[in-house]
């Protein structure tokens, strides 16, 4: 029974998502993602200086809204 | 299947894929970011060799430099040939890039095709891997970073041959293996992928051990029968890792400024620092910063939003909805070895991509060497998706074994059914938690709910091929919608790129100001190099992005205000009495004394005819593989002024030349191209011939 129960998917997956929360910085990924997309997009306007658009809506759509900017980046 | 259906089931995809990205296959929009990149260095060498000369320095642009991307841009794979072939044929270099890289992403997801059928040994899985490839995001991302598809593609095929290889020790899967090594080798920096391939051996050898013995065995026999053919091969894999060598002499030397790359990442003096210092490798920080895959990628980005992906932005990242649906859907299924070697892959390779945001990067770099000559650790996002799709559609594979195949209302069937209901209504509900999912997503979850019942219930009693043409539906529905809307952002982007054939001319003067260009490119990093590149136009005198500048030259832009810097070198030639060196004569065009008789992007031909000896400063980029001579014999080449070519011309009548010649010359390239057209003739010869 027990043997059924672990040998299923659902422990494996369960245990690798376990994994990747525990080792990884989630945080600091989204401040990297939030500098790469500023990078790309910010120029005070969160618009591409490239072709003008104004891309607030990505950058919150990516986690990074105005306070996370202010208190990270 | 009749091979008119089977023709048509293959092709159709491609046909819908190439309709949805038309304006892209069309070049409406121009390829962007590292693909303009790559354009601007196939279309700098294949123009050259068109005009009969190997490019092996780049006069244009950063006061000269030798041409580093030569190694790197996938310029010797057979598949590449066609740019050459088709601009001959009267098609335009741009159109003609395209072609190739379309083509080059058709040619992976047949591989993934057969490597799906070689590893699943399903024909109807496989084809919805290759569906799964092909609507990805891979297809899509090409246009912005081309090095998705140099690294994958032929990963794909190795894989392929090597599992072939596994089951059947014959000639064109060695072959195959090796020709898939070499196009590894001489298209991009080779790490990416021995990272993914020793992941996988050590990953393989815990999970398989007992098949590692057998196939070590069947190995070594095989190189004991075939040796003269395990030398050979060894050869062609030396031969395709000529053009890296002769790159990697070039760096040792210490002329070339090959850290310079990553100065972005690193403080001005650091970089100064370990430039002039010649270390070779990168800091840790310095990989950390140039693009990880947790600095592109998300959980709400996998789902979210998906029309509103950019064209301005190159962390494309989807999968078909339905490949995640179907990971939902098997949760109970019982875990497989195959099922673990994939997660535990995937997890592998996730960890590493994540740089800093883990901690495996920081361990690898300490302890392997060649974790500290490569970055852009995104790119191993390119890996993950087929690994997903395989891992995806193995689940599918076994959650269609679990039909019951009776007749009539049995519990298992009802298990199934209920389950299949409760798992879709679970994901519903994960995918609510997600913001702007769009509505395309939400459809295929209900057709995959009600596929997924009637496959179960056995109401309808349809052949295995019409199941998969279902499914087929179910996998591209979605994406073919994010493509359309992917394509729609990009239409901002439309322009124009140079791709018109060039016979480079000598400039006396570079110009002050840089081109003013239609081109409406990604400007996140100074991509306007490559611009003066495919256009083989001056750029103004400066060291702009350091990127395997001459040593000298970056020291001396150091060092030297830039306006100064540019007032001076904005001349390429100047003169200077001997017995008065401080006085500069700067040459502005040809005159009765000195004119160019010859010119190509590897040497400067001039005839001179001064009144009275002369030191003439050639203010293009001096290394010790420039060689200069006076009527055919050598003379001493100085570094001038810091760090530009000079000679000593005596007065009278003469003829000065100025050639490039760095290890191993053109021959390397000739050798690499010509190696792998071979191999890929003798794979393909044996494969097909039985030979």
């Amino acid at each position: 029974m027990v043997k059924s129960i672990l040998g299923r998917n659902i422990v494996c997956w369960a245990l690798l998502a376990l994994l990747l929360s525990v080792s990884v910085d989630w945080r600091l990924c989204t401040i990297e993602r939030g500098k790469y997309l500023l990078g790309i997009f910010y120029n005070g306007y969160y618009q591409n200086t490239s072709d003008g658009t104004v891309y607030k809506d990505y950058l919150k759509t990516h986690g990074i809204t105005h306070e996370f900017i202010k208190e990270n980046i | 299947m009749p091979a008119m259906l089977r023709a048509f089931a293959f092709l159709s995809p491609c046909v819908l894929w190439i309709f949805l990205m038309r304006d892209f296959v069309f070049c409406r929009i121009p390829v962007n970011m590292d693909t303009n990149a790559i354009y601007g260095d196939t279309k700098y060498y294949f123009n050259n060799l068109l005009n009969g000369v190997i490019p092996l320095w780049e006069p244009f642009v950063s006061l000269g430099r030798h041409f580093y991307a030569i190694a790197i841009c996938n310029l010797f794979n057979p598949a590449t040939q066609l740019v050459p072939l088709l601009k001959l044929a009267g098609i335009s270099y741009a159109q003609a890039f395209v072609v190739y890289m379309v083509v080059y992403f058709f040619i992976g997801c047949s591989g993934f095709y057969f490597l799906a059928r070689e590893v699943l040994k399903d024909r109807h899985m496989a084809y919805l891997a290759y569906l799964g490839m092909m609507f990805s995001s891979l297809g899509a991302s090409m246009f912005t970073q081309l090095t998705f598809l140099e690294l994958l593609v032929p990963t794909i095929w190795f894989f392929f041959f090597l599992l072939r290889f596994s089951r059947r020790q014959d000639k064109g899967n060695f072959l195959g293996l090796t020709f898939s090594v070499m196009i590894l080798i001489s298209s991009y920096l080779p790490f990416y992928f021995m990272t993914v391939f020793f992941s996988f051996l050590l990953v393989f050898v815990f999970l398989y051990t007992g098949k590692v013995s057998g196939f070590c065995g069947g190995l070594y026999h095989y190189i004991l029968k075939h040796w003269r053919l395990v030398l050979l091969c060894l050869i062609g894999i030396l031969l395709a890792a000529a053009p890296l060598l002769a790159y990697k002499i070039v760096d040792g030397s210490g002329e070339v400024v090959a850290p310079g790359r990553h100065c972005q990442y690193s403080s001005a003096q650091q970089c100064y620092d370990r430039t002039m210092g010649r270390q070779g490798g990168m800091a840790y920080e310095e990989i950390i910063r140039s693009g990880t895959l947790g600095e592109r990628l998300d959980m709400q980005y996998l789902f979210g939003n998906l029309d509103k992906i950019t064209y301005g932005s190159d962390s494309l990242f989807f999968l078909p909805v339905w490949i995640y649906i179907l990971l939902g859907l098997s949760i109970f299924l019982p875990l497989k070895r195959l099922t673990l070697l994939l997660c535990v892959m995937i997890v592998l390779i996730g960890l590493i991509a994540a740089g800093n945001a883990a901690g495996l990067l920081g361990f690898l770099y300490r302890h392997i060497f060649f974790f500290a000559y490569f970055r852009n650790l995104f790119f191993f996002g390119a890996f993950l998706i087929p690994m997903v799709i395989l891992l995806a559609l193995y689940q599918l594979q076994l959650l269609l074994q679990n039909r019951d195949v009776t007749n009539g209302v049995t519990t298992k069937k009802k298990i199934l059914i209920v389950g299949m209901v409760a798992l879709h209504g679970l994901l519903f509900f994960f995918l609510k938690h997600f913001e702007g999912v769009p509505a395309v997503s939400y459809a295929t979850l209900g057709a995959s709910a009600l596929a997924l019942i009637v496959y179960y219930s056995g109401i309808l009693k349809l052949s295995p091929r019409i199941w998969t043409g279902f499914f087929a539906l179910l996998l591209i529905f979605q994406p073919a919608w994010i493509l359309k809307a992917y394509a729609a952002n990009a239409v901002e982007f439309r322009s124009f790129l140079p791709s018109m054939h060039v016979r480079p001319g000598f400039a006396w003067m570079r110009p002050e100001k840089p081109a003013v260009n239609s081109s409406r490119i990604y400007q996140f990093v100074p991509y306007e190099d490559f611009w003066y590149e495919t256009s083989m136009t001056d750029a103004p005198a400066k060291v702009g992005f350091p990127q395997s500048t001459i040593r000298w030259t970056f020291d001396l832009s150091e060092h030297t205000a830039p306006d100064v810097l540019a007032r001076y070198a904005r001349y390429k030639i100047v003169l200077y009495d001997n017995d008065d060196a401080a006085r500069a004569q700067p040459q502005t065009g040809p005159s009765t004394q000195l004119d160019v008789s010859h010119f190509d992007v590897n040497s400067l031909e001039l005839k001179t005819d001064f009144t009275a000896a002369k030191m003439l400063v050639y203010n293009d980029s001096y290394t010790s593989s420039w060689k200069a001579d006076l009527d055919g014999k050598p003379i001493e080449l100085l570094r001038a002024n810091g760090a530009f070519k000079g000679v000593h011309v005596p007065a009278g009548p003469h003829t000065l030349a100025f050639r490039y010649h760095p290890p191993g010359g053109g021959w390397v390239y000739i050798i690499a191209a010509a190696g792998l057209m071979i191999f890929m003739l003798a794979t393909i010869l044996v494969l097909f011939g039985g030979g």
